[in-house]
């Protein structure tokens, strides 16, 4: 039943590359706009070879890292705070729901003006446009933690900030961990962007360059790493879910 | 006495910042060491507000309420609480679960024996390893009581813990908490609906009037222990006691349902 | 914490809220005026809503605010065409729901921003690569959104619709649609934040107006006033927007929650 649609459209996934490759070998699209499939995959071997795609890769995945893991912690941190707190909430709230609204692609070239064009400047962008939606996340997560979980805990003898590590964080885990996948794409995105506008290196730039100086077979290369990584990424973030997960009920 | 409550009131303000509702109001109640009370009631009659100001989870707008001699402080390991809900952390373990509320100090091994033993004593053995989402209502229960237990409290506070099972569980639970209750008798405060739970647990009923609540009735129940199910119901002393109760507790359900908005 | 009152904002909270934001424009206009930062880099807040006004009344902005908004609203346009009747087919027909699950799977995590060069090359500098990109990445969160709230249509619903002689397409129509509303709103609205990230995005990367490339033309050009004013325009269009979705949703879906 199912099984029949899924392998249409697996089918249809697979087609692509070989539609690619015909369309420009009959001449529908020109090849100086999309290359053949085959010379693309041809260059992203190479690339691979050199060892070039391997380095600007590293690259962009390290400023990345640093980013969203730094905004992972405080951003959850700082949305339980928000929930469990008053104070807290009076102070960071109205300043998370003022920033809130902005793209995230908007704060790339501010924070260029303001650091320039290195990797602290990509670190910084990565964590500005990742936090807010952890932090969105991490605050319903933890409000609606139910009220009968944190009383057994209190009257077990649980006080904060204990409280806060072993019981609101856990229940909040599952909302948590869906903004933290919310994060991690819009961190990707914010990352390339970045690098497409501010040098440097990184894939990004790889694309950008390459596009400026023609070598598209380059930037086609460059693109679908960019793509099979973002998706790797993500893929291996819901493995991670799963297992710290695994404790709960599948919900209908 | 182990608990003395003295002209307690409770308000709640409406959450558009509007009206204030009189829970509890000029409440006196006493509870003494190792009783078993029930505390019966009509929906919204403040029964479970009572008990959470018992447990230090909500603070009382005026009156007393003693603890050992002294005022109720915040919640803490010497009250445990049991809710409808199980509370059970649904990321632990049944062992983990019962261990929780055990002391540091006691080493990690020691811990998990006195663990299992109370597991064994809740008739849960060899369920040890499985998570909550693996366990049906009664089961649950039967864990959230041994983890309340694990944290040895003076005092027991019940919020209608059987109120989501099913009747035939419900009566099982029943004679599974007396049973569990015997070994070592704490003070227990245990909120109710039904009228048939409450006499075949406790020592002594009380009755709360409809809202604003405060002490209707408070009927001692003289049935000896161990209670029997079976021959209770039976009983004409214990069919009595019930009749009593339900009439008194019906006065008041058609009380409020009376000033329902 | 315990639960007691809770309820509406007191007033003291009221002012702390507030307190917070009027601290930071203050601090943000004080540490500029006293040179504690630099005023190049973080030019005071009057400045910039001063510049922001001189923009205005020049005539420029509004050309390029024009120019976003078009793209924008184009490309989301043709997202809610086509991804709204795909997420419906997807939910009421198992086929499609297995054929198009790969694609949906593959194309959520990748940062779509990645083709901006395939676009370019596609469609040129000029709206075309925009709309398109915004067309792309606004159509997953659709379809997706449209697909869940479609799933959960009462079955009821539909058996009395069955029953009271309405057609397979009618029953799409009047009963699925409407129940899968909210869901689907849900989803423009992520989407309109999307498409907002992205067509600013390519436009700093590689356009001739719109309000991305104002932006990072500042940049480069160094007027920083220009920079902020351009930030300021951008999130307040963000705001309105996602303001408009939900004064349009609480019109459109008077009986929803």
């Amino acid at each position: 039943m199912r099984h029949d649609g899924r392998l249409a459209g697996y089918a249809a996934l697979l087609a692509v590359p070989l539609a690619w490759e015909l369309a420009v070998r009959a001449g529908l699209v020109s090849d100086q706009v999309l290359p053949r499939f085959s010379d693309v995959a041809a260059t992203w071997w190479q690339l691979l070879a050199s060892g070039e795609l391997a380095q600007q890769a590293l690259s962009s995945l390290g400023r990345q890292a640093a980013g969203f893991a730094a905004a992972v912690v405080v951003g959850v941190a700082l949305g339980i705070l928000m929930a469990h707190y008053r104070s807290v909430d009076d102070l960071a709230g109205p300043l998370v729901s003022m920033v809130l609204p902005i793209p995230k692609a908007a704060l790339i070239p501010l924070v260029m003006l303001w650091f320039g064009i290195g990797d602290a400047a990509k670190t910084i962008i990565v964590f500005l446009g990742t936090i807010l939606p952890i932090v969105v996340s991490a605050y319903h997560g933890a409000a609606g933690v139910d009220q009968v979980y944190l009383w057994s805990a209190r009257s077990m003898g649980d006080r904060e900030p204990a409280l806060l590590w072993r019981v609101v964080l856990r229940a909040a885990l599952p909302e948590i961990l869906s903004g933290v996948r919310m994060g991690l794409i819009i961190s990707m995105i914010v990352l390339v962007g970045s690098e497409m506008l501010a040098g440097r290196g990184g894939l990004g730039w790889l694309v950008f360059y390459t596009l400026d100086t023609g070598s598209y077979r380059v930037t086609y290369a460059a693109m679908l790493t960019i793509a099979v990584l973002g998706f790797a990424y993500d893929r291996l973030f819901l493995w991670a879910s799963r297992r710290l997960l695994h404790w709960k009920e599948s919900t209908a | 006495m182990k608990i003395v409550v003295r002209g307690l009131t409770k308000d709640f303000r409406d959450r558009q910042g509007g009206r204030t509702v009189q829970a509890l109001s000029g409440l006196d109640l006493t509870v003494a060491s190792q009783e078993f009370v029930c505390l019966l009631g009509p929906s919204g009659c403040g029964k479970s507000t009572l008990l959470y100001i018992l447990g230090g989870f909500v603070s009382p707008t005026g009156g007393e309420v003693l603890v050992d001699g002294r005022p109720v402080g915040p919640p803490g390991p010497d009250r445990g609480i049991i809710f409808q809900e199980y509370a059970l952390f649904p990321w632990l373990t049944v062992l983990e679960n019962v261990m929780y509320g055990m002391r540091r100090a006691e080493s990690r091994a020691a811990r998990r024996a006195r663990a299992g033993a109370l597991i064994e004593r809740v008739r849960l053995t060899g369920f040890e390893h499985h998570y909550p989402r693996d366990l049906s209502g009664g089961m649950k229960q039967r864990v959230a009581i041994a983890r309340t237990l694990a944290h040895e409290p003076e005092i027991l506070l019940a919020d209608e813990p059987f109120g989501a099972l099913d009747t035939q569980t419900r009566s099982l639970m029943q004679e599974e908490l007396l049973r569990i209750w015997e070994a070592d008798r704490k003070t227990i405060v245990f909120v109710t609906h039904s009228v048939e739970e409450a006499v075949y647990l406790a020592d002594r009923v009380v009755i709360m009037t409809a809202r604003p609540g405060t002490v209707k009735a408070d009927i001692p129940v003289p049935l000896p222990r161990p209670r029997d199910y079976d021959r209770l119901v039976q009983d004409l002393a214990a069919l009595e006691l019930r009749a009593e109760c339900w009439r008194l507790v019906k006065e008041e359900v058609l009380r409020a349902g009376a000033d329902l908005r | 914490m315990t639960a007691g009152g809770g309820g509406a904002p007191s007033l003291v909270r009221r002012l702390r809220r507030g307190a917070s934001v009027l601290g930071v424009l203050l601090a943000w206009e004080w540490a500029a005026r006293a040179s504690v930062v630099n005023p190049f880099l973080l030019p005071p807040a009057s400045a910039v809503l001063e510049n922001l006004w001189l923009l205005l009344t020049a005539g420029r902005l509004l050309y390029h605010v024009f120019q976003s908004l078009l793209r924008v609203v184009a490309g989301l346009g043709l997202a809610v065409v086509v991804g709204v009747p795909l997420g419906l087919l997807k939910a009421r027909s198992r086929l499609m729901d297995g054929a198009l699950d790969p694609v949906l799977t593959f194309g959520f995590p990748v940062p779509k921003v990645g083709l901006i060069p395939a676009a370019l090359l596609f469609f040129g500098l000029g709206h075309g690569s925009k709309i398109a990109l915004v067309f792309v990445d606004a159509l997953l969160p659709l379809v997706i959104a449209t697909y869940h709230g479609a799933l959960h249509t009462d079955a009821r619903l539909l058996w009395s619709a069955r029953a009271m002689g309405d057609s397979d397409f009618q029953v799409l129509r009047r009963v699925v649609l409407p129940a899968a509303l909210p869901e689907i709103f849900t989803g423009f609205r992520l989407a309109v934040t999307v498409s907002l990230l992205v067509v600013f995005l390519a436009e700093m990367v590689a356009s001739s107006s719109g309000l991305g490339h104002l932006m990072i033309y500042a940049l480069r050009t160094l007027e920083t006033r220009d920079v902020f004013s351009t930030l300021v325009v951008i999130s307040v269009l963000a705001f309105a927007a996602d303001q408009l979705v939900l004064t349009v949703r609480r019109r459109v879906l008077p009986w929803h929650a």
